[in-house]
Protein backbone atom coordinates (compact mmCIF):
# COMPACT_ATOMS: atom_id res chain seq x y z
CA UNK A 1 0.00 0.00 0.00
CA UNK A 2 1.31 3.42 -0.94
CA UNK A 3 2.04 5.92 1.77
CA UNK A 4 1.97 9.69 1.47
CA UNK A 5 4.54 11.77 3.31
CA UNK A 6 2.84 14.95 4.48
CA UNK A 7 5.24 17.54 5.91
CA UNK A 8 4.24 19.06 9.24
CA UNK A 9 5.62 22.10 10.99
CA UNK A 10 9.34 22.02 11.71
CA UNK A 11 11.13 23.04 14.89
CA UNK A 12 14.18 25.29 15.05
CA UNK A 13 16.47 24.59 18.00
CA UNK A 14 19.12 26.93 19.30
CA UNK A 15 21.80 25.45 21.54
CA UNK A 16 23.34 28.13 23.75
CA UNK A 17 26.61 27.71 25.55
CA UNK A 18 25.82 28.86 29.10
CA UNK A 19 29.04 27.78 30.79
CA UNK A 20 31.31 24.89 31.53
CA UNK A 21 30.83 22.10 34.02
CA UNK A 22 33.35 21.30 36.76
CA UNK A 23 34.92 18.71 34.47
CA UNK A 24 35.29 21.22 31.66
CA UNK A 25 32.58 19.99 29.34
CA UNK A 26 30.28 22.64 27.92
CA UNK A 27 26.86 23.21 29.49
CA UNK A 28 24.30 23.87 26.80
CA UNK A 29 20.80 25.21 27.08
CA UNK A 30 18.39 24.51 24.30
CA UNK A 31 15.61 26.79 23.08
CA UNK A 32 13.04 25.39 20.68
CA UNK A 33 11.11 27.64 18.34
CA UNK A 34 7.99 25.94 17.08
CA UNK A 35 5.80 26.67 14.10
CA UNK A 36 8.52 26.72 11.44
CA UNK A 37 7.21 26.27 7.92
CA UNK A 38 8.41 22.97 6.44
CA UNK A 39 9.20 24.80 3.19
CA UNK A 40 11.42 27.41 4.88
CA UNK A 41 14.89 27.63 3.35
CA UNK A 42 17.87 26.51 5.44
CA UNK A 43 19.59 29.84 4.83
CA UNK A 44 16.60 31.75 6.21
CA UNK A 45 16.47 29.54 9.32
CA UNK A 46 20.18 30.03 9.85
CA UNK A 47 19.97 33.82 9.48
CA UNK A 48 16.99 34.16 11.84
CA UNK A 49 18.55 31.81 14.41
CA UNK A 50 21.77 33.81 14.31
CA UNK A 51 19.92 37.11 14.67
CA UNK A 52 17.83 35.89 17.61
CA UNK A 53 20.84 34.34 19.33
CA UNK A 54 22.66 37.66 18.88
CA UNK A 55 20.17 39.29 21.27
CA UNK A 56 21.09 36.87 24.02
CA UNK A 57 23.81 36.88 26.56
CA UNK A 58 25.17 33.42 25.80
CA UNK A 59 27.03 32.44 22.62
CA UNK A 60 25.33 30.20 20.09
CA UNK A 61 26.71 26.68 20.05
CA UNK A 62 24.62 25.13 17.33
CA UNK A 63 21.45 25.33 15.29
CA UNK A 64 19.27 22.29 14.67
CA UNK A 65 16.41 21.94 12.25
CA UNK A 66 13.91 19.23 13.14
CA UNK A 67 11.57 18.37 10.30
CA UNK A 68 8.40 16.41 10.93
CA UNK A 69 6.15 14.60 8.57
CA UNK A 70 3.07 12.50 8.89
CA UNK A 71 2.82 9.17 7.05
CA UNK A 72 -0.69 8.67 5.74
CA UNK A 73 -1.81 5.73 3.68
CA UNK A 74 -2.92 6.81 0.23
CA UNK B 1 18.41 32.55 47.72
CA UNK B 2 17.14 35.22 45.38
CA UNK B 3 17.66 34.53 41.72
CA UNK B 4 17.12 37.05 38.99
CA UNK B 5 16.04 36.19 35.46
CA UNK B 6 15.32 38.33 32.45
CA UNK B 7 13.13 37.43 29.54
CA UNK B 8 12.89 39.21 26.22
CA UNK B 9 9.37 39.06 24.85
CA UNK B 10 8.88 39.94 21.19
CA UNK B 11 5.26 40.24 20.17
CA UNK B 12 4.27 39.99 16.52
CA UNK B 13 0.90 40.33 14.87
CA UNK B 14 -0.21 37.65 12.41
CA UNK B 15 -2.48 37.76 9.38
CA UNK B 16 -5.52 37.11 11.55
CA UNK B 17 -4.67 40.15 13.69
CA UNK B 18 -3.72 38.03 16.70
CA UNK B 19 -0.58 38.40 18.75
CA UNK B 20 2.20 35.84 18.53
CA UNK B 21 4.99 35.97 21.10
CA UNK B 22 8.56 34.76 20.77
CA UNK B 23 10.38 34.76 24.11
CA UNK B 24 14.09 34.46 24.69
CA UNK B 25 15.80 34.03 28.04
CA UNK B 26 18.80 36.01 29.21
CA UNK B 27 18.91 38.88 26.73
CA UNK B 28 22.25 40.71 26.65
CA UNK B 29 22.38 43.49 29.21
CA UNK B 30 23.48 45.97 26.55
CA UNK B 31 20.95 44.97 23.91
CA UNK B 32 19.36 48.01 22.24
CA UNK B 33 15.75 48.43 21.11
CA UNK B 34 17.04 49.07 17.58
CA UNK B 35 18.83 45.69 17.55
CA UNK B 36 15.72 43.89 18.73
CA UNK B 37 13.60 45.65 16.12
CA UNK B 38 16.11 44.69 13.43
CA UNK B 39 15.92 41.02 14.49
CA UNK B 40 12.10 41.18 14.47
CA UNK B 41 12.13 42.76 11.01
CA UNK B 42 14.35 39.90 9.83
CA UNK B 43 11.91 37.35 11.31
CA UNK B 44 9.06 39.01 9.39
CA UNK B 45 11.08 39.39 6.17
CA UNK B 46 12.26 35.76 6.07
CA UNK B 47 8.76 34.58 6.92
CA UNK B 48 9.79 31.20 8.35
CA UNK B 49 7.23 31.10 11.15
CA UNK B 50 3.63 30.19 10.85
CA UNK B 51 0.91 30.31 13.49
CA UNK B 52 -2.72 29.34 13.84
CA UNK B 53 -3.57 32.77 12.41
CA UNK B 54 -1.14 32.67 9.46
CA UNK B 55 2.17 34.41 8.82
CA UNK B 56 3.70 37.02 11.09
CA UNK B 57 3.15 40.37 9.44
CA UNK B 58 4.08 43.18 11.83
CA UNK B 59 5.77 44.10 15.09
CA UNK B 60 3.46 44.69 18.00
CA UNK B 61 5.46 45.01 21.19
CA UNK B 62 8.90 44.49 22.75
CA UNK B 63 9.33 43.89 26.45
CA UNK B 64 12.14 42.85 28.71
CA UNK B 65 10.70 41.32 31.84
CA UNK B 66 12.90 41.26 34.90
CA UNK B 67 11.83 38.87 37.60
CA UNK B 68 13.29 38.05 40.96
CA UNK B 69 12.54 34.76 42.65
CA UNK B 70 13.07 34.30 46.36
CA UNK B 71 13.43 30.63 47.17
CA UNK B 72 12.47 30.59 50.84
CA UNK B 73 12.49 26.92 51.62
CA UNK B 74 14.74 24.07 50.60
CA UNK B 75 14.34 20.66 52.19
CA UNK B 76 17.54 19.70 54.00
Amino acid sequence: MAVNNVPGNSVLKLALHVGDSATGSPVLRSRSLNGIKPAAADQDLFDVATALAGLQQYPLNGITRVDNSALISA
Amino acid sequence: MATNTKTLRMVFRNQAGKNVTISLDSPRSDVTPAEIEAAMDLVIARNIFTSSGGDLVSKQDIRIIDSTTDDLYDPA
